[in-house]
């Protein structure tokens, strides 16, 4: 167990030892990477440190992320609330699967990004138009997740359920659902993921000057990397924290699983 | 009491079961074993209404099983138990559905779980139980189906050798309490000698019945008395003859 | 620690064959490569590139490319990407403190914006705009700064306003959907918004202040290694705004074609008298101070900024009128 938690540690601690000599250095510049010598690309860890607490005490930081876990929030509760239904149906019924899927299929490729000037168009420039770009990130996964959920039910249990005196409903309730609920919570896990990857397409069009997906393009154009370096961490470092948080509340929701 | 009538079943050209006939009468034990492939298990489905006659008809109590007989107790090998819910929760499940409230519903399965021996496990899950434990949630979830009629496939087959000796006792000790009449299937001859009324003998594909043997020895039975082991042995006869041939057919 | 040692030099031998890659900038050019934006503040640029005047004068190849902003025009030159750029004085006053090497030699033009409100808006005074959606270019842009400026002069807090970012185009369909009040834009895009009737100019830039607007920039490299080269630009550079003045037909069909609209708008957006084309860098020496102040204000910039680091005068003081 000790040397587990060790291991950890030397990876990261290898690459911020690397990053700081490339960044005092200037390596970059001096292997032709970079081009203009004065740009501090990448910044100093220390600068980045910083960044972040200039940020941190003038608010902007909190505020940033609230507003990016909100744009997340709406977009997550859409897709779920629009994804799970969908994929009940079509995983249950092969006339809807006939139906829907294909839709599915198209629209699955195509990123969030190209769907901005619609979601504009429908929403203006609120927060709920960046809720939608994520949306359309987190749906795909739970939909999917859903579907295979269902259409993966055990015969077995199905037929033992309606030896049992199970009507349609019933055989939905209390045995697919419970069977599917695997499959659906980690298409809700998966889907947190995407959704908060969509959060820079999402609030890049500036529904707000606030917002980790926004600082991070604006502060690249005024070519500030500190502050950007220091807000893409904040984003991995959420992202990765709910994702722990979320496989916490899987594992105990889901304490029937056999234990591997 | 089950009717099956000139019972055939076929998939595509492939006929599974040819003109079977067969009663089983309120309270009695009816054991069928045959070679692999012979139909058992579809025979079985059929009685439980999950799977539908090519040719032919059964009746459970002067009714027609047409569609899932919701009157039947069916335990599967495989326990087919709902993973998500507790002991408690997979007996009650049958009664839930049927509308039986709470109150009865927590009688119905305590009463059940004591009767196969597994008080104090009512809140474990299937995965924290042993296969011989599993079985027995089976069989107390069939039972409080309130069934007419109980349909087993090989439950005890995915059990070892001593389990399997252990829960055709405790099968016998509960079907003794309720004296509900019950199709098993089995391919252990062994076992059917030593559970059933009558055993029933199928013949290799397609399945008709080739012969039907009584059991009159009193319960509980002796595995090795003399008229045990002659039973075992024409069976044994009347069976090997089908195996040999099933196998000559591949 | 010789796992550490191999891991470090691994790392180290990736960095340099990805350097490898890069092509060495020789001293001797053959080629400029000159940045612009579709707007009539770069005409001078339009008419450099399609006279072939730039590499007539110079006897080398000119190529251009197009931006949708001044952000991603001065990171491609922060790339080493472009030698030259038509580009605002704010992105290019910012790309020089963060590091990029370059000065200003000329101005491109000098005003040329307008705020465009709805149709059935009111507009009497500034304090009519508090606490409405008013669109602009992404900062760091003239447009942002231009503003900000105005309002802080008028006593109004920028903070009460809902200031939204984005590009030109997203500024006509989000007025035309009624998404936002009004914007703050480059010509020709006021003129277009009037034309297509989905608003009204109720402000000139030029009624905030006189601010300067877009300038010539180029790179130290090419200062320093090739003097001669920069004055012809420049020289060719007067000689393109002047004839903005003389030929004004001409203007509007080259430009008309560079920027794919119509005739009609350019020669409305020129005969408005929105946009000064005047090279002199020095008249804006005093406007650009103020920009360098509301960048420091909004910290975009960290540090205060003289002349000497920005502008390069000796090639304008030198061109033969």
């Amino acid at each position: 167990m000790n040397n587990f938690r060790i291991e950890k540690f030397v990876g990261v601690g290898l690459l911020l030892i690397v990053w700081e000599i490339v960044a005092r250095y200037k390596l970059l510049f001096f292997l032709g990477i970079i081009k203009m010598e004065g740009l501090a690309f990448p910044p100093t860890i220390p600068s980045v440190v910083e960044a972040f607490y200039q940020d941190v005490l003038d608010g902007t930081m909190t505020l940033s992320i609230s507003y990016s876990i909100m744009h997340l929030l709406i977009g997550l509760i859409g897709a779920v609330l629009l994804g799970i239904p969908l994929g009940i149906l079509t995983g249950w019924s092969k006339r809807a699967e006939y139906i829907i899927d294909p839709i599915i299929q198209v629209m699955r490729p195509i990123p969030p990004l190209a769907w901005i000037p619609i979601a504009i168009m429908i929403f203006g420039l609120t927060h709920q138009a960046a809720g939608f770009i994520i949306f359309i990130g987190a749906f795909f996964p739970v939909m999917v997740n859903t579907y295979s959920g269902v259409r993966g039910t055990d015969r077995k249990l199905v037929e033992m359920a309606k030896t049992l005196g199970a009507n349609e409903m019933n055989l939905l309730t209390k045995v697919v659902l419970p069977y599917s609920m695997p499959m659906i919570t980690s298409g809700v896990r998966i889907s947190l993921g995407v959704g908060w990857m969509c959060v820079v397409a999402a609030e890049m069009f500036g529904v707000s000057k606030y917002g980790l997906g926004w600082k991070i393009p604006y502060y690249s154009n005024i070519f500030m990397y500190d502050h950007v370096f220091s807000y893409m961490l904040v984003l991995g470092l959420i992202g990765y924290g709910m994702d722990i948080i979320f496989k916490r509340f899987e594992s105990w929701k889901l304490r029937w699983r056999e234990t591997i | 009491m089950l009717r099956i009538i000139r019972l055939t079943k076929k998939f595509d050209s492939y006929t599974v079961l040819e003109d079977v006939s067969l009663e089983v009468n309120d309270g009695e034990f009816v054991c069928i074993v045959g070679p692999s492939g012979c139909g058992k298990t579809t025979l079985l489905r059929m009685a439980a209404g999950l799977d539908f006659p090519t040719k032919g008809e059964l009746f459970l109590d002067d009714r027609r099983i047409d569609g899932v007989n919701k009157e039947c107790g069916f335990v599967f090998q495989e326990y087919v138990l709902f993973p998500w819910r507790t002991v408690k929760g997979n007996i009650e499940f049958g009664p839930e559905v049927k509308g039986v409230p709470v109150e009865e519903r927590e009688r119905i399965s305590q009463h059940y779980i004591d009767l196969v021996g597994l008080k104090g496990f009512e809140n474990h899950y299937p995965h924290e139980l042993s296969g011989g434990m599993k079985q027995r949630v089976g069989i107390a979830r069939a039972y409080a189906n309130n069934p007419k009629l109980l349909l087993m496939d090989e439950p005890f087959g995915a059990l070892d050798a001593q389990t399997r000796n252990l829960m055709q006792g405790e099968l016998l000790r509960i079907w003794e309490e309720e004296h509900i009449s019950a199709l098993f299937v089995t391919h252990s001859v062994d076992e059917a000698v030593y559970l059933a009324d009558r055993v029933v003998v199928l013949s290799a594909n397609p399945g008709t019945i080739k012969e039907i043997f009584k059991i009159d020895l009193s319960r509980p039975r002796v595995r090795t008395s003399p008229e045990a082991n002659a039973l075992r042995d024409a069976i044994l006869k009347s069976l090997g003859t089908e195996i040999k041939r099933a196998a000559e057919r591949k | 620690m010789m796992k550490i040692k191999l891991i470090i030099s691994i790392i180290f031998i990736g960095l340099f064959f990805a350097g490898i890659g890069c092509v060495e900038k020789t001293s001797k050019i053959n080629e400029v490569r000159v940045g612009y934006q579709p707007s009539t503040h770069h005409i001078a640029e339009f008419i450099g590139m399609q006279k072939g005047w730039f590499a007539q004068e110079t006897g080398i190849n000119f190529t251009d490319k197009e931006f949708i902003g001044g952000a991603s025009e001065m990171e491609a030159m922060m790339a080493g990407e472009l030698d030259m750029a038509y580009v605002g004085a704010v992105p290019a006053i910012n790309a020089i403190e963060k590091g990029l090497k370059a000065k200003i030699v000329a101005s491109a033009n000098n005003e040329g914006s307008a705020l465009v409100m709805r149709n059935d808006f009111n507009y009497t005074k500034p304090g009519d705009l508090i606490g409405k959606k008013i669109a602009t270019l992404q900062p760091p842009s003239i447009q942002d700064t231009v503003f900000r400026v105005w309002l802080l002069d008028s006593d109004i807090k920028p903070e009460d306003l809902d200031i939204k970012y984005m590009s030109g185009a997203e500024m006509l369909t989000s007025l035309s959907s009624g998404a936002i009040d009004g914007f703050i834009w480059a010509e020709p895009g006021p003129t277009q918004a009037v034309m297509k009737g989905i608003g009204k100019i109720v402000l000139n830039s030029s009624d905030m202040w006189m601010h300067p607007c877009c300038v010539v920039v180029v790179s130290d490299e090419l200062i320093e290694n090739n003097p001669d080269l920069v004055q012809k630009i420049v020289n060719t550079h007067v000689k393109a705004m002047d004839f903005i003045e003389t030929n004004e037909n001409e203007t509007i069909n080259i430009s008309a074609n560079k920027l794919k609209i119509s005739q009609e708008v350019l020669e409305k957006s020129l005969d408005s008298g929105r946009t000064k084309y005047d090279a002199n860098p020095r008249l804006i020496e005093s406007g650009i101070k103020r920009f360098i102040d509301d960048l420091i204000a909004i910290k975009v910039l960290t540090r205060q900024m003289n002349t000497s680091e920005l502008f390069d005068f000796t090639f304008y003081d030198r061109v033969k009128k």
